[in-house]
């Protein structure tokens, strides 16, 4: 995707209506130390931006992001007492106050012969004063992107961390009956808005991976009965097989600079091995030598670890090699079986799909195995994979008798949302920020 | 998700203060225990935040303000400590300054004022782990 939207500028005024602490005589000092805050999702305010009918339709978009990260709560629009006609002058504080918006946020947006200028501020209505100001320009077809880059910027400002709203997320479209089915690649915003077909539906296709660049997917397709792993560029659409495998090639996933990914080869004995193909100059490079199978690598955010799924020890636990294959080390060990580790793009955990009591969840773990966390459980649920700030996953969910559908949840476990889609759907991956 | 580890924090904290007694009041006259606690749990019960969860180590940030004899904060609340100044700290700093404000007035014995006319609440973000 090409720099379509430009921010152009950052901070652009700051009005403040907080002043210094008035001298006083030296008195006491007061020290008061306090415990871990309260984890409410902010109150916050986000008025129509103006003008026209694409402001509001901006800010709806923003305020609808905001709200399903779980971390805000937008304000019902009819309790605002002040009605904002200019968003470059200071609000009345008081009149957000008083509705306990505890942020506010107002804008502007204008078409202008096809692109489109928006800006937006963001104010401490409790501290009076502004916290962001930021301007944004785009092509008319990019307005929902620019709500998503709002939106992203309003939570990396109140939240400390990185945004993940203006972001796709490709996965496997599913339609028909089960003895007929139709699995097409699509792709969609994170919101799930703008759904489009990567491919016919002619062949079953399993397992998109986002490339670091956002620009290539990588996936599994049965062409005719035989199943091979191909790049497919999302701009141009143009297809290409991923090496010449003596048998089954399943499970790719790219490294993290994007020069090689790394899949499993099944062999005819029923076992499988990990393999990596560098994706300039193709060669092939064998990184696990087992007669299990092993499956599912995840490489670590520096390149330097794989995390991978093996039944090598009986049955399926995640391990923990470096990236030229030496040193596996078993780091899942609780009751059942654990499968698709990913590695989180903060480093910090791994997720992983676990079967246990008859029952499928979602769950988390320290690189090393510590810290072992449940996210959700359910009927059917597997594939997890991570929004590029690190604190939200994705995964897909079958419940008994329906169709599969993909959901969001915070890394906490909370805030477990279904992303609307127009059928069933499933393996979700998503994609790096936006460029 | 307010744990009394805050609570037992904050008494040890008030604990300190009380035996150090004011040094530089006009009086001579401190907050008690309970009054200290009641301080620290209002403020408390206005602290909301969803800073990030990344890396923030054992950063701490702080707050500073006056308070008039009608318990209302006088010039605003001063950030005096944002840790290390990342996104996560300055969200948290900013969150701190919020509950502060959000729960003006604070109902303190008049004839302490002395006592409690300067007040600094600090949060440490290790805390966020635990």
């Amino acid at each position: 995707m090409k720099k379509l939207i430009k921010n152009i500028a950052v901070a652009v005024f700051a009005f403040t209506a907080a002043v210094g602490i008035v001298a006083q005589p030296a008195y006491a000092l007061v020290s008061i130390e306090l415990g871990k805050p309260n984890a409410e999702p902010l109150p916050i305010a986000i008025t129509d931006f103006l003008s026209g009918e694409l402001g509001p339709q901006i800010s709806g978009i923003v305020a609808a992001d905001l709200k399903r990260s779980g971390l805000f709560a937008p304000i019902d629009k009819g309790a605002f007492i002040e009605k904002i006609t200019n968003p470059d002058v200071a609000p009345r504080f008081d009149d957000w106050k008083v509705i306990n918006a505890q942020a506010l946020v107002t804008g502007k947006v204008s078409n202008d012969g096809g692109k489109i200028h928006a800006e937006f501020r963001l104010w401490d209505t409790f501290a009076g004063e502004q916290l962001e100001g930021q301007q944004f320009v785009a092509d008319a077809s990019n307005q929902r992107r620019i709500a998503h880059m709002i939106a992203d910027a309003i939570y990396k400002r109140l939240t400390g961390e990185e945004g993940y709203f203006d972001t796709r997320i490709v996965f496997v479209s599913e339609s028909g009956p089960k003895t007929k089915r139709i699995k097409k690649l699509a792709i969609m915003d994170q919101d799930g808005a703008n759904v489009r077909a990567l491919t016919s539906g002619k062949d079953l296709v399993l397992t998109p991976r986002f490339s670091p660049n956002h620009q290539e997917v990588t996936y599994m397709s049965f062409d005719g009965d035989v199943p091979s792993i191909y790049l497919l560029q999302l701009e141009t659409g143009q297809r290409e097989k991923v090496g010449n495998f003596p048998g089954i090639t399943i499970a790719p996933r790219f490294s993290p600079d994007g020069q090689k990914v790394v899949l499993s080869l099944l062999q005819d004995n029923g076992s499988a091995n990990l393999y990596t193909m560098d994706l300039r100059s193709r060669s092939v490079t064998r990184l696990t030598n087992s007669t299990a199978i092993d499956t599912s690598a995840s490489y670590s955010p520096d390149g330097s670890q794989i995390a991978f799924e093996s039944d090598r020890g009986g049955k399926q636990q995640i391990y923990v090699m470096s990236a030229g294959g030496s040193e596996p080390n078993r780091v899942s060990f609780g009751d059942g079986s654990y499968s698709t580790p990913v590695w989180s793009p903060r480093g910090d955990y791994i997720a992983f799909t676990k079967q246990s009591g008859g029952q499928f969840s979602i769950g988390v773990m320290k690189p090393d195995g510590s810290g072992e966390r449940i996210l959700t459980t359910g009927y059917l649920m597997e594939g997890p994979t991570w929004a590029p700030n690190g604190r939200v996953l994705a995964f897909y969910r079958t419940n008994q008798g329906g169709e599969p559908g993909i959901y969001s949840i915070d890394l906490t476990g909370y805030n477990e949302q279904q992303i609307p889609t127009p059928g069933g759907a499933s393996d979700p991956a998503w994609s790096p920020i936006l460029e | 998700m307010n744990k009394d580890t805050g609570q037992t924090g904050g008494a040890k904290r008030s604990t300190d203060q009380a035996a150090l007694g004011g040094k530089k009041t006009t009086s001579g006259s401190k907050l008690s225990l309970s009054e200290m606690d009641a301080l620290r749990g209002k403020i408390q019960g206005c602290f909301n935040s969803t800073p990030g969860i990344n890396d923030v180590g054992a950063s701490v940030v702080k707050v500073k303000f006056n308070l008039n004899q009608a318990g209302e904060v006088d010039g605003g609340a001063k950030i005096t400590s944002n840790g290390a100044g990342s996104g996560a700290e300055v969200a948290a700093a900013e969150a701190l300054r919020r509950a502060v404000l959000k729960c003006q007035p604070y109902n303190l014995p008049a004839d302490k004022f002395d006592a409690w006319s300067e007040v600094e609440v600090s949060f440490d973000l290790s805390k966020l782990d635990q």
